[in-house]
């Protein structure tokens, strides 16, 4: 009597657990958005971080047409992402309506006025940063627990988190350098600088360098005069540039005779940023690689024995799935800039 | 001339344009295709609904209520200033309401009434300094003065503004000003409705009930005062009411030209030039202008074109149009 | 019932001497009065002290004792009807709606003028001999016809007294007449009007007594037939004249 009790209880027991597990999982697969639509301005380095999770890819079903040069990166990466719909940079709500998402992710500077518009349709939206390294953390997370993807963000969090934290020992208690990281207009003529809150000052300041070039007000990379530039005296300059050759840029300020006099041009350490598809220095889910040439430029004594080659390949592999043939057909021809890849 | 040929039709003309625009932009729209919405949609897609009456309606009267302001605030202008080549924003009321709405964004004010004051303030700053210059000035004539005195305001503001955008905080109150200074409807939600639409309407009203004035104020000072007015008193209260409406405009849509100048020449071509008639057609024919440029804004395209650009480039014909053809007499 | 003015001095800023040097007058109901006087001799500066448009340093404007540079501008306007040299019109409101302007002193100021007021406007128009212009644009009519336009929106003022600065000043001399016998007829209705012309054979004909300004100062006033004689006006202009008659049928 008792065997059969004890079989029923257990039995009893198995199948509301059976249950409890199936409306769990009913749960969350209910609640998972299955389109998901990147809106808004800077949505091209929002996909960059969602395709980074390989469960969400064939989830994303639209996105903004991106502003840089260099073709498209996510069509290496995904062969059916040319097959998803394209929408304007100004498409307002009614347009992203159309297409019929599910969940509308965004930057959050963009909430007014897209993220309202959309709001008030009735759709649901999902913001993120993404702009600075402690961004990445909370946006990846966020990302990952609103998809059912947490392990996945985990396993993304522990490689920034490693490599940053790796590279932080490596420079701490060194002197730190003045740096100038600034970007090339009109073929290197004109020079700009970002803003101080922007990634790129966060990377330099992460790398152990003083950043002395930076608009400590605005919004937007302002112009600088030459000799404003000059005056900075910076020890380490770094050539960027968006929409062609960072090479070409750094070559540019080292010929330039304005810049004789500077300490980084007559000690040879004035160097290009790398660049496949999008430049390594901005709030794009290359910035870890970007900080670890940064690091190197700032402190080459401290990361000699770093191998760049195989931080890059890694970074390409753990990220979006790059093996060494893939890598070797989509990213290595369109390498740029003191990269360190062979 | 004018009032009694066009007379009868008027006022149902105007009425049926008002009403035939408003439903039809309803209807047009990207969703859930460019072009007009298929009624049933209405009754199956809740998305739908959520865009005609979430989205669309708001926008629509918005887009009313802004054309029969700016087109108001111009016609009152054009009488008073007794030339028809004045528009609000010719004298800083635009540039300097922009500034202020900035200006209050910056130092944290939330959208609402704490941004429509400051913007209504330094509106009519603006047009106190641009006609105190203008009586200053001692080049060209009356209009001239007027004219140059407005761009030298409007140039004021404009710098004032960049440096308040410079100092803004980017990540979150810059674009909202940056947005915003594009000019453009897409920020008009019922929320926004409930704070544009009470100074707005509440200047339309003051300008039409003050239309029995501004005949004589476009006449010259001694004669407006031989004929009983206090010119500058009443001139004074008319302005305010107009930029009271125009600041209402700038701060809920940014800045937007040209159908303050081209609106009432057309309404007065039509009805003549009278205020009593003249004022409230230009509100109804601004009214469906505006209207009719939004939907061409958000409609047209697959990106969203700023409103100024539709308004700028249909003002700017219409009103090359009515010079070529004459119908537009401009007396020195 | 009179307009008065007495010994009324005004100094513009920075001139070197008064424009008007107790210069006054005396108006009745049902006269006409001219005032002659060169360029820059003060006319204009009389007339709107006589208006009270002005408010003169010394002495004062009064309408039937009242002091006129006191009076709130609805009730001024209902008391003198005056009429500047010239004015801009830079919006072609027709003629009907011009002439009704002179209306708004009596109108609420926020309401618009009624059928009562129209009649008033039409009969004005009519008196003045430009019924025909009614539905044309101010804009687009002859600068005489103008003129005539904007008498009949002064005498659509229904004030008692009217101040014409040189009211015939653009006008062909068939123009001029219709003027004369308006004024003519408005006095005998009852206004008081008092005008400035530089046509002395005009308000030869058409005023009752006349005034000469010289340098501000009031050189001889009384009956027109006493005042503009050539020794007078030789005075008042410094240059010879001589006066012929001419048949009765100019007046």
């Amino acid at each position: 009597m008792s065997t059969i009790r004890a079989d029923f209880s257990r039995t009893i027991i198995a199948a509301f657990l059976v249950l409890l597990a199936a409306a769990a999982s009913a749960q969350t697969a209910s609640v998972q958005p299955s389109r998901v639509v990147v809106a808004g301005r800077g949505a091209a380095l929002v996909v960059d971080a969602v395709y980074a999770f390989p469960g969400l890819r064939s989830r994303v079903a639209a996105t903004v047409k991106p502003d840089q040069g260099f073709g498209l990166f996510l069509s290496a990466v995904d062969p059916g992402f040319p097959a998803k719909a394209v929408l304007d940079r100004n498409a307002g709500a009614e347009s992203y309506a159309a297409t019929k998402g599910d969940l509308f992710v965004m930057k959050s500077y963009v909430r007014s006025p897209l993220g309202v518009s959309l709001e008030a349709l009735g759709l649901k939206t999902m913001y993120v940063d993404l702009e600075s390294p402690e961004d990445y953390y909370r946006d990846i997370q966020a990302i990952g627990s609103a998809f059912g993807q947490a392990e996945r963000a985990d396993e993304l969090v522990g490689y920034y988190r490693e490599l940053q934290a790796d590279t932080e020992r490596r420079v701490a208690g060194a002197a730190r350098p003045r740096v100038l990281l600034a970007q090339a207009a009109e073929g290197g003529r004109l020079w700009e600088v970002a803003p101080a809150s922007w990634m790129q000052a966060r990377l330099v300041d992460l790398s152990g360098g003083e950043n002395v070039g930076s608009a400590e007000r605005g919004s937007a990379w302002m112009r600088v005069g030459a000799e404003q530039l000059a005056a900075w005296k910076p020890d380490v300059v770094i050539a960027v540039s968006y929409n062609s050759d960072s090479a070409a840029a750094a070559e540019a300020f080292r010929a330039d005779p304005r810049f004789g006099r500077v300490p980084a041009v007559i000690s040879g350490r004035v160097h290009a940023m790398p660049q496949d598809f999008y430049s390594w220095d901005q709030a794009d889910t290359r910035w870890i690689i970007g900080l670890r040439r940064i690091a190197a430029f700032i402190h080459p004594d401290r990361f000699a024995d770093v191998d760049s080659s195989a931080e890059a390949r890694r970074f390409f592999e753990l990220l979006y799935g790059m093996d060494k043939t893939r890598f070797d057909a989509v990213i290595l021809p369109r390498l740029k800039g003191e990269h360190g890849v062979e | 001339m004018g009032s009694n040929s066009a007379g009868r039709a008027v006022v149902p003309v105007l009425a049926a344009a008002l009403v035939l625009s408003a439903l039809v932009c309803l209807l047009l729209g990207r969703y859930p295709a460019p072009g007009l919405m298929p009624l049933r949609l209405l009754s199956e897609d809740p998305t739908a609904r959520a865009v005609l009456f979430g989205s669309r309606l708001p926008r629509v009267i918005g887009a009313l209520l802004a054309g029969a302001v700016l087109a108001g605030a111009g016609a009152a202008f054009q009488l008073v200033f007794a030339n028809p080549l004045v528009e609000p924003g010719f004298l800083g009321v635009s540039s300097g309401a922009a500034f202020g709405a900035a200006l209050a964004m910056v130092l944290g004010a939330p959208l609402g009434p704490a941004v429509s004051l400051p913007a209504f303030f330094f509106a009519l700053l603006a047009l106190t300094l641009s006609t105190t210059l203008a009586r200053r000035f001692r080049y060209g004539g009356g209009v001239l003065r007027l004219v140059l005195a407005g761009i030298a305001v409007s140039a004021l503001f404009s710098a004032a503004l960049a440096v308040v955008k410079y100092a803004a905080d980017p990540l979150r109150v810059l674009p909202d000003i940056a947005y915003w200074t594009l000019g453009g409807l897409s920020g008009m939600t019922w929320s926004t409705l409930a704070y544009f639409a009470p100074p707005a309407v509440l200047s339309l009203v003051l300008l039409i009930v003050a239309r029995g004035r501004m005949d004589i104020l476009s006449l010259d000072e001694d004669v407006a005062r031989s004929l009983g007015a206090r010119p500058r008193m009443e001139r004074i209260a008319i302005l305010a009411a107009a930029s009271l409406g125009v600041a209402a405009c700038v701060a809920a849509l940014g800045v937007v030209s040209w159908a303050g100048l081209v609106v009432p020449h057309a309404a007065r071509s039509w009805v003549g030039a009278k205020a009593r008639a003249s004022v409230p057609a230009s509100m109804a024919m601004g009214a469906v202008f505006l209207v009719l440029c939004d939907a061409v804004s958000r409609a047209a395209f697959p990106g969203e074109l700023p409103l100024g650009a539709a308004v700028s480039a249909l003002g700017a014909l219409a009103f090359s149009r009515f010079l070529m053809k004459g119908k537009t007499r401009i007396v020195r | 019932m009179s307009l008065i003015v007495s010994a009324a001095t005004y100094r513009y800023p920075g001139a070197p001497r008064p424009a008007v040097d107790g210069a006054g007058f005396t108006l009745e109901r049902g006269r006409v009065i001219a005032l002659v006087g060169a360029n820059g001799a003060g006319k204009s500066t009389l007339l709107a002290i006589a208006a009270g448009r002005m408010r003169p340093e010394t002495g004062e404007a009064t309408a039937d004792g009242q002091n006129l540079s006191r009076l709130p501008p609805r009730v001024l306007a209902r008391t003198i009807a005056s009429l500047p040299q010239s004015e801009r019109v830079p919006f072609d409101f027709s003629c009907l709606e011009f002439a009704l302007f002179g209306t708004a002193a009596h109108v609420n100021p926020f309401a618009f003028p009624g059928e009562a007021e129209i009649e008033k406007a039409r009969r004005a128009l009519g008196v003045l001999g430009v019924g025909y212009l009614e539905e044309r644009p101010v804009t687009g009519i002859s600068l005489g016809e103008l003129q005539l336009v904007r008498i009949a929106r002064c005498v659509v003022q229904d004030a008692p007294w009217m101040l014409l600065d040189e009211p015939t000043a653009m006008l062909d001399p068939c123009h001029a007449r219709a003027v004369g016998s308006a004024i003519r007829g408005l006095a005998e209705a009852g206004r008081g009007i008092f005008f400035s012309t530089h046509d002395i054979a005009f308000a030869a004909s058409v005023a009752d007594g006349a005034l000469s300004l010289k340098a501000g100062r009031v050189i001889a006033s009384g009956a027109a037939s006493e005042v503009l004689v050539p020794a007078v006006l030789e005075e008042t202009f410094g240059v010879p004249f001589e006066m012929r008659s001419v048949p009765a049928a100019a007046r």
